[in-house]
């Protein structure tokens, strides 16, 4: 069974600096949720706006890691299979394929959907979802404490090779040498 | 009324094209196949016409992404 996304989910870059100015933040990803809604993840390290997740988790500190180590604009894109069996079969056909997989198989919590993250040829990433939860006009306004429920937790060596983009010069130093 | 703003194309220049071709096979089961001008590709999200397109070329990020609200 192949995974034949039904629809492109989201993608998640960088908001202007304006923009991040005026919400209060001093860089802001955001991203439109498969659910429709934007989110927006702020950091307001300086200001300390209200606003701000008190601790960033791990998916959103890899995702700026990433982007700060290339400029990229994008930190992923996301597409959507109908069935959770869809993602987990990608996600052998990834491993196997040995396809870097920089966020395993997790669940994040405003849409309830399973997803899992890997590494393109671009280096940035995209996430394969499947079943999140639809919006309807009951839904009502909520804040989350982290981005996933649980999984999604970076592998170490997907950590390692974000931290060499990111600092390479922690890693090109020759041991020895003064 | 809850309003959904739905993205229907994203748009990538990418240095390692070849690479591409396999890995969208793999992850998405999606051919990547020729677009209307000579160095762009797509791949078919949907039956609606929803698309990955893709150049060849350096930047390696996304380009454009365009949108309906539904």
């Amino acid at each position: 069974m192949k995974a034949q996304p039904a629809r492109i989910g989201a993608v998640t870059e960088w908001a202007s600096a304006t923009y991040a100015a005026i919400r209060g933040a001093t860089r802001q990803l955001r991203t439109n949720d498969p659910t429709g809604m934007i989110i927006e993840i702020m950091d307001t390290t300086k200001s300390n706006h209200s606003f701000a997740p008190a601790d960033h988790d791990h998916v959103y500190d890899a995702a700026c890691a990433e982007m700060k180590s290339k400029g990229k604009r994008l930190s992923h894109f996301q597409l959507e299979v109908p069935h959770r069996n869809q993602v987990g079969l990608a996600y052998d056909r990834i491993r196997r394929a040995g396809i870097g997989i920089a966020h395993p198989i997790g669940v994040h919590p405003n849409d309830n959907q399973m997803s899992f993250y890997a590494s393109t040829p671009s280096g940035f990433q995209s996430e394969l979802g499947a079943a999140s939860d639809l919006v309807t006009d009951g839904r009502e306004v909520t804040t989350f404490y982290g981005i996933s429920v649980w999984g999604h937790a970076m592998l170490l060596a997907e950590k390692l090779r974000t931290l060499r983009r990111a600092w390479p010069m922690l890693f090109n130093q020759k041991l020895g040498k003064t | 009324m809850v309003r959904v703003k739905r993205i229907v194309y994203s748009f990538f220049e990418v240095s390692r094209l070849n690479r591409w071709k396999p890995y969208l096979q793999i992850m998405y089961g999606l051919p990547l196949q020729n677009f209307q001008l000579p160095n762009e590709y797509e791949a078919i999200v949907d039956d609606t016409g929803c698309r990955l397109l893709f150049r060849e070329g350096s930047t390696d990020d996304v380009l454009l992404a365009g949108s309906v609200t539904i």
